[in-house]
């Protein structure tokens, strides 16, 4: 364990595996939600098509309402998988940044090291 | 609007609008738990990680609740499209609905909410069964706890007479009017006659020419009482008093037609009393049977006993009552058994004491009288009535006795503790078989007497599903006016009176919740 100094001792903070499964669970939920709005849209198109009247209107309208909830909680969804993705992206540049300024600083390190030696040596 | 009598739908397609089976809604319901766990654990390792709409999971379990109560829906209505093709009657979809119930709005804000309360609202004073279903699904399935609308006022009217000696018969005229809690007053006319039977037997101890102890006076008194009743539903009590007014008038001037006024309450022309009365289009018939069997004892006391003319008296009467409700607008039978029993003492002699309990156990069992699901049992309400002092409420919900400052006093006041229980909850199928049956009015008699048999054992779980009122009544003022006469050997008696009560004080738990205190409309 190097001892680096201080503003190179804090890792960046972020949970990889628990930002994957948070996107794979948001893609399941995405495919099903897609999949039952589409299913109720279908049905109830087939099934209704021939009849009419205020209790059909009322059935419908039940399904056009469920399709839009449907489609503003995949929105939701797609959003937050987006800000996972984003900070996923900028965590994994952060701990890019942070390897670069630790190997620079390790580099900083030996050169002054093999410096010092060298002076020793001529001493 | 027209509508569409060449429907040709499949009823198995409208049963396929399920498309979250159990199978995918665990999946689905699984992918948002992941989720949840997942936010936290990222939040966890990184507060500085930006919101992530932490309602997000919860709504879509909603969705996925609302999205069960339209595949309910289309369930419901495969069942009626069956049945309407069994009765030659495609029309289910072209019905008129206009209180139908969807579950489709964002219980989050005030607005929606009120919205879907309306419609609730709407649903419950609608008669149609569907809907109601529908309205009772969506509450479970949402999580809405109901308020069951609870007894906030109830005057009686009271006409009679009888005649007779020894074998004395009767006939009585009532009116009733029920407030409830959501403004729907319910106006109920009741006509009955009656046959009773009393004796007198006197008892004293002599010696010589000279009584020894008190003199014994015993009254046992046996009667058989029967009756119609028609009742009507209006949306506000001064609608119902209105339409009483009108129709009590016209109804008294139909009796005063026959040459013996009131007598005319013993024709048989049931039918012809009701329009009379205003009855005609009544949605609720009713008949009526029960028995009553009283006692008193009465002691005449000797001056040099009691010192003063003085009477001790003490009474014990208990009565059973059975009512059949035909509700054609819900197409629904309902049996009330009444037991009442009444406990009284008396000592007059300046003052008067009263003391005793007038207690009411009653159970009622709703049934579906439609072809389909004739005798199917669909709620049983257990009540229980007695008198007390006032401000008893605190004791019988087992809280803390208030402060001083509460309402307390020596005066009588009536209490009701009410158990209304849904039979159509899965949870209660073993009593709703039970208490289903298919027979006439004798044979349901058995199933009603276990119902009102749940009032002495109740099942602890059953009761925690179940909505619960308990009310305290006060006696609104009561009028009584009357005639006796009296000759060689035929008495007769004819009377008026008006009593009512007013809900004080209300409290009520539903599911199993902790009791609140209702707020009572002005």
């Amino acid at each position: 364990m190097n001892d680096w100094p201080p503003h190179l001792r804090e890792d960046v903070l972020f949970d990889h595996d628990a930002a994957f499964r948070a996107a794979w669970a948001i893609d399941e939920m995405l495919g099903r939600l897609s999949w039952a709005a589409d299913h109720r849209r279908r049905l109830s198109e087939d099934v209704l098509c021939s009849c009419q009247g205020p209790f059909v209107d009322h059935l419908k309208d039940e399904v056009r309402l469920s399709g839009e909830e449907a489609a503003g909680l995949a929105e939701r969804l797609r959003l937050v998988r987006s800000r996972i993705a984003d900070a996923r992206e900028q965590a994994l540049a952060d701990e890019i940044r942070l390897e670069v300024a630790r190997s620079e600083w390790l580099a900083a390190q030996r050169r002054a090291a093999e410096l010092l030696a060298l002076v020793q040596s001529a001493a | 609007m027209g509508s569409n009598r060449t429907i040709s739908v499949n009823p198995d397609s409208l049963r396929r609008m399920r498309p979250e089976s159990e199978e995918a809604d665990t999946q689905m319901l699984g992918a948002a738990e992941a989720l949840r766990t997942a936010l936290q654990q990222a939040r966890m390792a990184c507060p500085d990680l930006p919101s992530l709409d932490p309602q997000l999971c919860d709504d879509v379990a909603l969705h996925y609740q609302r999205c069960r109560v339209v595949a309910d829906e289309f369930d419901l209505v495969a069942e009626g499209f069956v049945s309407s093709q069994r009765g030659g009657l495609p029309s289910v979809f072209s019905r008129k609905l206009p209180s139908y119930v969807g579950p489709w709005a964002d219980l989050n804000t005030d607005g929606n909410r009120k919205w879907i309360d309306e419609r609730l609202r709407a649903a419950r004073e609608a008669g149609d069964a569907k809907v109601r279903g529908v309205a009772t699904a969506i509450r479970r399935q949402l999580g809405l706890v109901e308020a069951r609308p609870f007894t906030v006022g109830r005057q009686v009217f009271q006409a009679g007479f009888e005649v007779g000696a020894g074998v004395s018969v009767g006939a009585e005229v009532e009116w009733e009017v029920e407030e409830l809690s959501n403004g729907v007053t319910t106006l109920t006319l009741r006509k009955f006659n009656s046959v009773a039977l009393g004796r007198e037997l006197e008892a004293s101890l002599a010696w010589g020419d000279r009584r020894v102890g008190p003199k014994l006076l015993a009254e046992l008194g046996f009667s058989v009482k029967g009756g119609e009743g028609w009742a009507k539903t209006f949306p506000s009590r001064s609608q119902a008093e209105s339409f009483m007014a009108d129709h009590l008038a016209k109804g008294v001037a139909e009796n005063l037609h026959v040459p013996v006024p009131l007598v005319g309450l013993f024709r048989d022309k049931v039918a012809d009393f009701a329009n009379a009365s205003g009855m005609r289009d009544a949605h609720v018939e009713e008949t009526i049977l029960g028995g009553e069997a009283s006692g008193s004892f009465k002691s005449k006391l000797d001056k040099a006993l009691a010192g003063a003319d003085a009477l001790a008296s003490a009474g014990l009467t208990a009565s059973a009552m059975v009512t059949e409700e035909r509700d054609s607008r819900e197409k629904t039978e309902t049996d009330r058994l009444a037991i009442v029993g009444a406990l009284s003492v008396e000592l007059v002699a300046g003052r008067a004491l009263s003391l005793g309990p007038n207690v009411v156990a009653e159970a009622t069992v709703t049934r579906d009288s439609t072809k389909e699901n004739k005798g199917q049992a669909r709620s049983m309400t257990l009540r229980l009535a007695f008198d007390d002092k006032a401000g008893k409420i605190p004791e019988l919900l087992g809280r803390p006795q208030p402060a001083a400052g509460g309402v307390t006093g020596n005066d009588t006041h009536r209490y009701e503790v009410q158990v209304n229980v849904d039979l159509t909850d899965v949870r209660n199928a073993a009593l709703q078989n039970e208490l289903s049956t298919r027979s006439g009015l004798e044979g349901r008699l058995d199933e009603d007497a276990n119902a009102l048999a749940q009032l002495v054992n109740l099942d602890r779980d059953l009761l925690a599903r179940s909505a619960v009122s308990v009310i305290e009544q006060a006696p609104l003022p009561s009028d009584e006016y009357g005639v006796a006469l009296n000759a060689v050997a035929l008495g007769a008696e004819a009377g008026v009176t008006r009593s009512g009560y007013r809900t004080v004080e209300a409290w009520q738990k539903v599911g199993g919740e902790a009791y609140r205190q209702i707020d009572l409309r002005p």
